[in-house]
């Protein structure tokens, strides 16, 4: 009888379970996405435009629902309620995606690109390897879109590796990539989340973080800084996933127009991204925040230190497969310039 | 990020009319054609007069369109009187105030058309914040150096320091395609916060407001703060004696959208929508603007929540 009742209770709660991870029902194949990025910013204007595209394009039986400004949680909590069936999709930050498939962050290693042309060569090549692991893990990747080159800000100047030694640096929380490097490179680094980064440095808990320009003015990190190094330490970037599960409840016609429309816009927001970018870095020198270039010498040493770092992450971070092609497709780049 | 700051549009609106008959665009007229030497403080105190009146006939009204209509001759008659005196304070100020409120009105129907008007009390506002202030290009002042720089300001400044943020704060909201005018974001609330500090009874606490939509308005991972948000608008109702309906839309249009609380928000836009208001509300311009917009926000609810 025990048993019996053991048996029933785990058969409902089987069920139970099963039922809450079904996706919910696309009513009327509106597909409900959620991002961060606040209203009105250039990524929901991004989705905006496609949405409005995509109902153009399906007579109105595909529609997105956007929830911006993230009214439903972090990437994390997105990524839960994905997994879940309460959202469909989100626009996520490279912390929230490389949650799924850890290999992109071999696209944002320090010191690896030198200028857009190289991003744009390698990341057009790796797209179908990251469309297959994205897919692998139930996700339909719709395009990726610029964060941009992240710089050190700070509020002493930064140029040597001893300068980073004598301050208290922010590091994002669970980000592996600073998390080696500092420890390798034997710099005091303390873990904060994004919204507190303002007010560790206001504090002086923190002295030196970093960020894209763009990102160092919307986040008013740079009311609280003298210095702005201009060295681009590395690429980050952002994408536009899917649940695959309700993909694959759209049509032939309706995938395609989604996947097109959604991949253009987002290869426009990226060009948007790096004209923000590029006006921020003057606008941050208006603002009177003073420039730093470190020395040749100085940038070698923090190469040699980005070196020991990529190879303890990869193979077991980053897959050693996708360390590869990007180098291999980075090269052939640079070959071609020759 | 910075929607937040259209918003207090409504606040602004505030502003002015039973003055058709007031101004009295003959006595203007002529005064315009006196001689320099006896004219100056006579325009100064009938324009300061007309734009109280107008502020005070305002609030009374409940026709946008006619406000909106019956504002440029006086705009006009201020920018005359700033050629001949440009650095004249308390002219600035009105010109701030004025400029700012019209920009306002005419950005609920053409926004477009709004973004050179907010330009003009921009200039206005920032030309009085830097003779108060004694600085030039406040604009790019470093944000420590603007921080210490306010320490000079005192309560007899508290109008024109709050027009001149409001109508900074009305520019950069029409400027938000410029990381220029993004950045300058920080130093309006660092005055927002001034007039909160220093008297946050002025104009029934509209800082309060603006400090709730800003806070409400941005992502909690971009810096906004619901428990704060939440405590201006508070503040801004127990300000107004709890007659303005002003804050109880805002914190359904930003407030409940950012904890995502759908039930709130239909709690306070049908309080909105169902409250009567007197004809003889000091406030019933503002609220007759807070029951349009929360209508529309009912209508729209669900393309949110």
């Amino acid at each position: 009888m025990i048993f019996f009742r053991t048996r029933c209770f785990e058969y409902v709660f089987t069920v139970v379970i099963f039922t809450l991870f079904l996706p919910e029902v696309v009513t009327g194949q509106t597909i409900k996405i959620a991002t961060l990025a606040p209203d009105r910013s250039s990524w929901v204007t991004t989705l905006r435009e496609i949405d409005a595209e995509l109902r153009e394009a399906t007579q109105d039986k595909v529609k997105l629902k956007i929830y911006p400004g993230g009214v439903q949680g972090d990437e994390d909590v997105i990524l839960r309620k994905m997994r879940i069936g309460q959202l469909h999709g989100g626009s996520f930050a490279a912390q929230g995606f490389s949650s799924i498939v850890p290999d992109i962050l071999g696209i944002q290693m320090p010191f690896l690109f030198n200028n857009y042309d190289e991003v744009d060569f390698v990341l057009e090549q790796m797209t179908d390897y990251f469309t297959q692991k994205y897919e692998e893990k139930g996700f339909i990747l719709l395009g990726w879109s610029d964060i941009g080159f992240v710089h050190i800000l700070s509020k002493n100047p930064v140029r040597t590796i001893d300068d980073i030694r004598r301050s208290n640096v922010w590091r994002m929380e669970n980000e592996p990539i600073t998390e080696t490097l500092f420890g390798l490179a034997k710099v005091n680094s303390l873990p904060l989340s994004i919204p507190d980064v303002l007010m560790g440095l206001e504090t002086n808990l923190i002295d030196v973080a970093y960020a894209s320009p763009a990102a160092a003015i919307v986040l008013q990190w740079f009311t609280r800084v003298n210095f702005f190094n201009e060295l681009p330490i590395n690429y980050t970037l952002g994408a536009f996933l899917l649940d695959k599960r309700v993909y694959s409840r759209l049509s032939d016609s309706q995938q395609q127009s989604i996947k097109s429309i959604a991949i253009r816009h987002m290869r426009k927001l990226s060009l948007q991204t790096r004209k923000e970018n590029s006006e921020s870095i003057e606008v941050l020198k208006s603002q009177g925040l003073q420039s730093l270039r470190p020395s040749i010498e100085d940038i070698n040493t923090f190469k040699k230190w980005v070196n020991e770092t990529e190879k303890q992450l990869v193979g077991s971070v980053i897959s050693k497969q996708a360390n590869e092609s990007i180098k291999r497709h980075l090269e052939k780049f640079r070959k071609r310039l020759e | 990020m910075c929607e937040c700051l259209s918003l207090f549009k409504c606040d602004i609106i505030a502003f002015p009319t039973k003055c058709l008959k007031t101004l009295n665009y003959t006595v203007l007229f002529v005064v315009c054609l006196m001689s320099l030497g006896c004219a100056n403080r006579i325009k100064q105190s009938i324009v300061a007069g007309v734009v109280e009146d107008f502020t005070t006939a305002t609030r009374l009204h409940t026709d946008p369109l006619l406000v909106e209509q019956a504002l440029p001759p006086l705009l006009l008659a201020i920018d005359a009187f700033l050629i001949k005196q440009p650095n004249d304070v308390k002219l600035l100020g009105q010109a701030t105030e004025a400029y700012s409120s019209y920009a306002a009105l005419v950005e609920m129907r053409d926004p477009v058309r709004s973004v050179s008007i907010y330009e003009r009390a921009h200039s206005y506002g920032k030309r009085t914040l830097e003779l108060f202030l004694k600085e030039k290009d406040i604009n790019t002042l470093p944000f420590a150096t603007f921080e210490n720089t306010i320490r000079k300001l005192n309560q007899k400044d508290l109008y024109f320091v709050y027009w001149s943020a409001i109508a900074w704060g009305g520019w950069i909201n029409s400027n938000l395609h410029s990381m220029n005018a993004i950045a300058e974001l920080p130093k309006v609330i660092l005055l927002m916060k001034w007039v909160v500090d220093t008297d946050e009874t002025f104009n029934k606490g509209s800082a309060h407001l603006f400090l709730g939509i800003f806070y409400s308005a941005l992502p909690i991972m971009l810096g906004g703060n619901p428990d704060l948000a939440k405590h201006h608008f508070e503040k801004n109702i127990e300000l107004t004696n709890n007659q303005s309906l002003l804050p109880y839309v805002f914190m359904a249009e930003y407030y409940t959208r950012q904890i995502f609380d759908r039930a709130l928000h239909d709690q306070l836009l049908q309080f909105v929508v169902h409250k009567n208001i007197s004809e003889y509300s000091p406030m019933i311009l503002e609220n007759k603007l807070a029951q349009q917009r929360a209508k529309l926000l009912m209508d729209n609810a669900d393309d949110f929540f």
